[in-house]
């Protein structure tokens, strides 16, 4: 399975939306186990954002179907793992996607994303992890 | 250019002071919704005032996006507490433009002033919101080009 971290900055934002009773802490787990599960599950409407070289951004939904959407940060080079690194409106993101400052590359949706390159953000099956 | 890059670099927190001083004050004194729900109540009167304002915010927002894209981090758990302190700052704003953007007050505005000064508030908005996502992405990157530095972060 994948393993997924948080920067100290993702959590204060979490907390701070949990707060607000914007969703729950129970819905953030929900959506964190489904992406540890598979980063393409279609309930977790995955887009793929490309900002820099070596890196990929996945946006997920925090389930289920809510406004609110994390981006995780995943090395191409590295499958096996992924940091929490925003959380934030739909209003918010749909900002950070239009600005050309931060991604200059393009913007994936989701079915173009899994059309890409699958090894991209696919987790290790158990048999190729031990075989490494 | 190594040794100004260098005289910069070990510059760079204090820069962030400076910076983070001059920019939370500025904003501390008007741009906060106690100040706006008075303001819109008297926009005729003030209005090029109030626009005016919104793009001098935004100019210090547009210094402190250039910091942010320039700053090289050197050890990513120091450079971390010194970024995040500005995602704080404009976290604390945030709401409070978002007020001003959804303010059933604006629609009652003459235009063009109304165009101008949604114009001025939806720039300060992205830019903010923008400066926001570019810290977090400079530190998610930095955690995850080292393996050590992975290591230090919290599971999700």
């Amino acid at each position: 399975m994948l393993t997924v971290k948080a920067t100290s900055n993702f959590f204060k934002m979490r907390d701070k939306l949990i707060d607000a009773g914007l969703f729950s802490i129970e819905q953030y787990q929900a959506t964190r186990d489904a992406f540890k599960k598979n980063p393409k599950d279609t309930n977790l409407r995955p887009h793929k954002i490309s900002c820099k070289e070596g890196h990929t951004l996945i946006s997920i939904t925090i389930l289920p179907k809510t406004q609110f959407r994390i981006m995780a940060n995943m090395k191409d080079c590295d499958p096996t793992i992924a940091i929490f690194s925003w959380v934030g409106k739909h209003r918010e993101y749909e900002r950070i996607i239009k600005d050309k400052k931060n991604c200059r590359s393009l913007f994936v949706s989701c079915k173009d994303a899994v059309n890409d390159d699958p090894k991209e953000i696919t987790p290790p099956t158990p048999t190729s992890a031990s075989s490494k | 250019m190594l040794a100004v890059n260098n005289v910069y670099f070990q510059n760079q927190p204090s820069i962030a002071e400076e910076l983070y001083k001059a920019v939370s004050n500025h904003f501390s004194q008007y741009l906060r919704k106690r100040n706006f729900e008075i303001e819109l109540k008297k926009f005729e009167s003030k209005a090029f005032e109030v626009i005016s304002k919104a793009h001098e915010y935004n100019a210090k927002m547009e210094q402190v996006r250039d910091f942010v894209d320039l700053y090289y981090i050197n050890d990513v758990q120091e450079d971390e507490q010194i970024l995040n302190q500005f995602a704080d700052l404009i976290d604390g704003i945030l709401p409070d433009i978002e007020y001003v953007l959804d303010s059933e007050d604006i629609a009652s505005f003459p235009n063009p002033i109304r165009d101008i000064y949604i114009n001025a508030f939806d720039e300060l908005y992205s830019n903010m919101v923008n400066i926001k996502f570019a810290i977090s992405q400079k530190i998610a990157q930095a955690y995850a080009d080292s393996k050590s530095d992975f290591e230090l972060l919290q599971n999700a």
